[in-house]
């Protein structure tokens, strides 16, 4: 074993690797339940390809068959249903952990100095996520996915001058049609897993080379022992090898527990509408995106113009990436930082799932208001950032990582 | 940085290998799902089933081929000549008495059919996976050629009943499907067992 | 942050059951695992729908083996399937096709095509297929002479009237065509209670044919979730044996 092991050292740097990225990667020794869901999100993007690639083998992308080809999956194939089942919970658990992964960072201020680019490859796995998830939802060809599908690629419309002619490239027809439906595919099941996949590993390796943040948001390099490690650092492994791994089985558990007993979700994975198969001629009665997407749909809706709506959705999303620049304190975590940030993060996180509430119901004129003051404040938690954090009230920061 | 003294060392190890054997196994179990969905489907079973031939208008020496679960299914008339000679010339064949090959055993017999002058065989060589071409006429292929059917890919030679001749790749007889006849002029091939063809006699 | 939430939630759901119609949904009393249950209900199908609509995604094959038309071994009783659910075929390999061509079906019923039934309990669910199938009332306005409570100015025909009788409307308001209920003028070949009995066994049917995988489902289910329970507990003792070593260090700190 060792032979063959120093073998391969000689033409491959496989220790170096592990114990660059495991054995000798130090993470803060106090991580919390918020620091389950980066490599549960790792698993879940593992997980989707499998299946993915196993629903491949039976779904036909066009336009007379996927909507059959799936039910063929879920009637005809061995086991077809639950590899089906799997990925279309496994989407929306995948939303739910990056959700969680992302809001940590907001938490312990993960996004800051030196942490930028890893916040920056992360929002972009974000988007990545979002086309992924939409490319994916027409494949099913039922109506919610073509009516979804109408309405997102219509949105590019609205940008003056070439939005009429850049949805008619986007499309390939004068409306949604097979055509458009083989080009999602190609881009669902090769070209966007493919770039997601390459900036997962640009994502860890940012991460590894600054070091992992912790909820007290102190730098743990500033306390070395003897030998130079890190006295508040663990060896990733096996410490957060068997923690992580104890998450992943709670986790399988609960996405069993989904998979086996509520694979629709009660109509938030698995939409009724879309049992109906795609109709070109017939909008559905009430149309709304899965509810990883409703909080920007709520938005787009709640703007009264629509290319100004389409600016806000887009608007929403961009501010994130520029995050790291817009908080000036320098203390990271929230447990140190001035009631004014909690009370803020407070309303902006009451705001996103508002948002994402009032997203998913049919629109009249009081959700319409409540939508645009949620929109408002979304957008007032950064905007006026760089003000109110610039001289905080902040508390002490220890020295050492605490354990809560 | 740690002390080591007070790691228990072997309750370590076993909760290691019993986590590893418990995930193992779970994965294993995960895995078949993912194995059995390349069975073939509903769909395809539905597909396989058994199919009805007319073979009222077969002329004789005529082959009419009809597709069963995606192979080709040969049926022939037989010529008096050709079914008199598969009595005779025995030692060329490897299996002439159909033992090591595969067929149901109500045509274990010399003329390889339920009928004499009627044979039905699965037409995919049994080396690899050709289709024969028939070549009933004498000396057709060479000038020994007594008639059968001879593989274009690796030159498998088989005489008028399926039978492999020595001395070519091809291991075994061509096979011969399940099929019964329900009456005259009607055949039902590729039933799997007798239930299935007294459902089709109704 | 959490009460703040489920106080959205709740707000969203109240405002949701106001935005339904007001014809009130009653709920269907039906069980998967009555196979003579699911079985009346295909004969219903096969009798009162399949003229009309197919359920194509289906095959007689799979649903004899699921809802118990099989002799002790588990083998389907072909003759059995032939007898009382194949009216239009003779292929028990075959799918539950209608014998209407959508082209006709057009033609029929006024340019409305009527739908696949595979998913249609999917799509609506179990209580409103068994409201909506005993909410038809008599209608000498429209051109198939009835309507319906929950679905005004529907298409479909009321084709399980033989069986029910002919109900006429209670209006709460006639100018306004407000129903309040139905009441039953002539009787049918059945009685109410018979009637909904049989409603409930017909849906039943539909809710199958959603899913057929559904009860095997849930089976396969609790056996992978008591393993994965399994799983946790040694992960759990595994990482809590790992991480002693921490809470010692922490002391000594």
């Amino acid at each position: 074993m060792v032979k063959l092991l120093n073998w391969i050292n000689a033409r491959f740097p496989l220790t170096k690797l592990w114990n660059e990225h495991l054995a000798e990667y130090y993470a803060p020794k106090n991580f919390n339940i918020w620091y389950y869901f980066g490599s549960l999100a790792l698993f879940v993007l593992v997980s989707q390809i499998v299946t993915g690639i196993w629903l491949t083998m039976n779904y036909v992308p066009t336009e007379e068959e996927a909507f059959s080809s799936v039910e063929h999956i879920m009637r005809n194939v061995e086991w077809g249903w639950f590899i089906r089942y799997w990925h279309v919970v496994g989407a929306s658990l995948f939303f739910v952990v990056v959700y969680l992964h992302m809001f940590r960072s907001l938490l312990y201020g993960s996004y800051k100095t030196p942490r930028e680019l890893v916040w920056l490859i992360g929002m972009g796995i974000y988007v990545l996520l979002m086309a992924e998830a939409f490319f994916g939802y027409l494949l099913p060809w039922g109506q919610m996915s073509y009516w979804g599908a109408q309405v997102i690629t219509s949105l590019l419309g609205a940008i003056p001058g070439i939005g009429e002619d850049l949805v008619l490239w986007i499309r390939g027809d004068y409306n949604v049609s097979g055509v458009t439906l083989n080009r999602f595919f190609s881009l669902h099941v090769i070209a966007i897993p493919l770039v997601l996949l390459g900036a997962v590993v640009l994502h860890i390796m940012a991460l590894h080379s600054v070091g992992s943040n912790n909820p007290d948001g102190i730098e743990i390099k500033k306390h070395l022992d003897h030998s130079g490690k890190p006295l508040d650092g663990l060896p990733f492994h096996p410490y957060y090898t068997v923690k992580d791994w104890f998450g992943l089985m709670v986790f399988l558990t609960l996405f069993s527990l989904i998979v086996f007993f509520f694979p629709d979700f009660w109509g938030y994975f698995l939409e009724h509408v879309n049992f109906d198969p795609a109709n070109h001629l017939v909008t559905p009665e009430h149309i709304a995106p899965v509810w990883y997407f409703t909080p920007f749909y709520a938005m787009l809706r709640a703007v009264p113009d629509k290319f100004l709506g389409v600016l806000v959705m887009a608007g929403a999303i961009a501010i994130l990436f520029i995050l790291p620049w817009l908080d000036k304190c320098l203390v990271r975590s929230v447990r140190y930082r001035s009631p004014t940030f909690k009370w803020a993060l407070f309303a902006f996180a009451v705001s996103f799932i508002g948002l994402g509430v009032l997203g998913g119901l049919p629109a009249d004129p009081n959700r319409t208001l409540l939508a645009r003051i949620f929109t408002v404040n979304y957008f007032f938690f950064f905007l006026s950032m760089p003000f109110y954090t610039r001289k905080e009230k902040t508390k002490p920061i220890p020295e050492r990582v605490t354990f809560k | 940085m740690m002390s080591e003294e007070n790691i228990n060392k072997e309750r370590r190890n076993f909760l290691a290998i019993a986590t590893a054997t418990a995930s193992g196994m779970c994965a294993a179990a995960a895995s078949v799902p993912f194995l059995k969905s390349w069975n073939p489907s509903a769909a395809t079973v539905a597909m396989g089933a058994p199919v009805l031939v007319d073979i009222g208008n077969l002329q004789v020496g005529e082959q009419k081929i009809v597709e069963w679960r995606r192979k080709p299914v040969w049926i022939i008339r037989r010529t008096q000549e050709e079914i008199e000679r598969l009595l005779t010339a025995n030692e060329f064949l490897r299996d002439p008495n159909s033992d090591k090959s595969d067929q149901p055993s109500y045509v274990k017999n010399s003329y390889r059919s339920i009928r004499p002058e009627i044979l039905v065989l699965i037409g995919i060589c049994t080396h690899l996976g050709c289709s024969p071409k028939y070549r009933p006429e004498l000396g057709s292929v060479n000038a020994t050629w007594q008639g059968g059917f001879f593989c274009p890919c690796h030159g498998s030679i088989f005489d008028m009943a399926g039978r492999v001749l020595k001395g070519v790749p091809a291991p075994t007889n061509l096979q011969v499907p399940p099929y019964a006849f329900l009456n005259d002029t009607t055949l039902l091939i590729g039933m799997t067992s007798e239930d299935d063809l007294s459902e089709w006699k109704t | 942050m959490r009460m703040a939430f489920l106080f959205l939630c709740i707000g969203a759901f109240a405002f949701e059951a106001l935005g339904k119609s007001d014809w009130p949904i009653d709920e269907a009393r039906i069980n998967l695992r009555d196979n003579s249950s699911l079985q009346r209900g295909a004969q219903l199908f096969v009798n009162y729908c399949q003229g009309c609509h197919s359920a194509k995604f289906v095959r007689f094959r799979s649903l004899a083996e699921d809802i118990g038309i099989v002799d002790s071994r588990g083998k389907v009783l072909s003759h059995l399937v032939k007898e009382n659910l194949m009216l239009y075929t003779n292929n028990i390999e075959d799918t539950l096709l209608s014998s209407l061509s959508a082209e006709d079906a057009k033609k029929m019923f006024a340019g409305v095509t009527p739908p696949d039934l595979s998913l249609i309990a999917r799509k609506y669910g179990a209580d409103w297929l068994y409201t909506y199938l005993r909410s038809f009332y008599k209608d000498e306005t429209k051109s198939s002479g009835a309507n319906n409570a929950l679905v005004p100015n529907v298409a479909m025909p009321n084709v399980l009237g033989e069986l029910q009788g002919v109900q006429i409307p209670v209006y709460k308001d006639v100018q306004k065509k407000q129903i309040e209920k139905l009441e039953l003028k002539e009787p049918g070949k059945l009685s109410t209670p018979e009637y909904d009995k049989q409603v409930a066994d017909l849906v039943n049917f539909l809710v199958y044919m959603g899913e057929p995988v559904q009860l095997t489902r849930r089976k396969v289910g609790v056996w992978v979730v008591i393993s994965l329970l399994g799983l946790v507990l040694w992960a759990y003792f595994l990482k809590r044996e790992y991480w002693k070593d921490i809470t010692a260090h922490t002391l000594e700190k």
